[in-house]
């Protein structure tokens, strides 16, 4: 009984974290795939990508979050959205943290290609926020294994 | 293991999106473009010319120049270039009377910020040269390369 509560518990407050997640990588992504070109040119001042890769990079990355928030909401391929996630995650906390760290006062880049939005640490807070929040739907996903919550799918 | 065929068919779907939607989208960005032999100030307005760092240092050491920060002010207070004003470009309308009243036209002034590709010294530039000033040019990477430099610098107070 005790159990089935806790998996209650967890299967509910995993709904709220995805549509949370997932609202947050959808919000982030538009912006970028409006204005690719500034966007461009905040990943190249990053540093951290050859020069080649860079434009690839701008194009996909806005598509990558807008299409792993969307399956976050819905509930689709959770084991692959997740992993995705976290991934993503902890490669931007790495580049927010080397750039930070290297004294570069540069634009994030995190919800719009405003070059106004410069990094610090309060943005590195955030982002180990959100690793928090997708660490604990991989918990959901492989340990407790809920994953049958698809929007589509009936128990 | 269903998460070993999701990554690679997520990517995939991703990657169809992202150059389909590029290649119908009005400005089509090039796939691959070598973005450090670009970067030479031709990302900047036609209307304003560029200084080089050392050019600059020169104007500086001959008190010759007034150097405005056109980032935001609580990164202007983390650090600046000695003696420069603080005019962020998103607040250029509001503060610019306080910050440059008592500057005449006729003065030399450079505009900077920070990173290859930083655009606001160049809009801050502009702004300035629509309200009168006539020798405003932008130090592209303004703030990394004068620290490159070893030129003065204001720091805050430990």
């Amino acid at each position: 009984m005790k159990k089935s509560n806790s998996s209650k518990i967890h299967h509910i407050i995993s709904i709220i974290v995805r549509f949370i997640l997932g609202a947050i990588f959808i919000v982030a992504g538009i912006p970028k795939i409006m204005d690719a070109g500034s966007f461009a040119g905040v990943v190249y001042n990053y540093h951290l990508l050859p020069d080649m890769l860079i434009n690839i990079f701008a194009i996909t990355l806005p598509w990558l979050e807008i299409i792993i928030g969307g399956m976050l909401i819905t509930g689709i391929w959770m084991p692959g959205t997740v992993i995705l996630y976290n991934l993503l995650m902890i490669a931007f906390i790495t580049a927010l943290t080397v750039n930070t760290a290297r004294g570069l006062d540069i634009s994030c880049g995190c919800f719009s290609s405003d070059p106004g939005d410069i990094i610090d640490v309060s943005t590195i807070f955030r982002d180990i926020i959100m690793l928090s929040a997708s660490m604990y739907l991989a918990f959901v996903v492989f340990i407790k294994k809920i994953t049958r919550d698809n929007i589509f799918c009936k128990k | 293991m269903k998460a070993l065929w999701q990554i690679p068919t997520i990517l995939l779907i991703t990657l169809c999106f992202a150059l389909g939607y590029n290649q119908i989208r009005a400005n089509t960005l090039p796939l691959f473009c070598p973005w450090s032999e670009n970067i030479s100030g031709n990302t900047f307005s036609e209307y304003v010319s560029t200084v080089s760092v050392d050019e600059a240092a020169a104007l500086f050491n001959n008190n010759n120049v007034i150097f405005i920060d056109a980032r935001p002010e609580s990164i202007y207070n983390q650090g600046h270039i000695q003696g420069a004003l603080c005019l962020p470009w998103h607040q250029a309308e509001e503060k610019c009377f306080e910050v440059i009243e008592n500057l005449p036209p006729e003065k030399n002034i450079i505009t900077y910020c920070d990173g290859a590709t930083c655009d606001l010294c160049d809009k801050l530039a502009v702004f300035l040269c629509d309200l009168g000033f006539e020798k405003v040019r932008a130090l592209v990477n303004g703030w990394t390369a004068w620290n490159h430099n070893n030129l003065p610098v204001d720091l805050p107070d430990p």
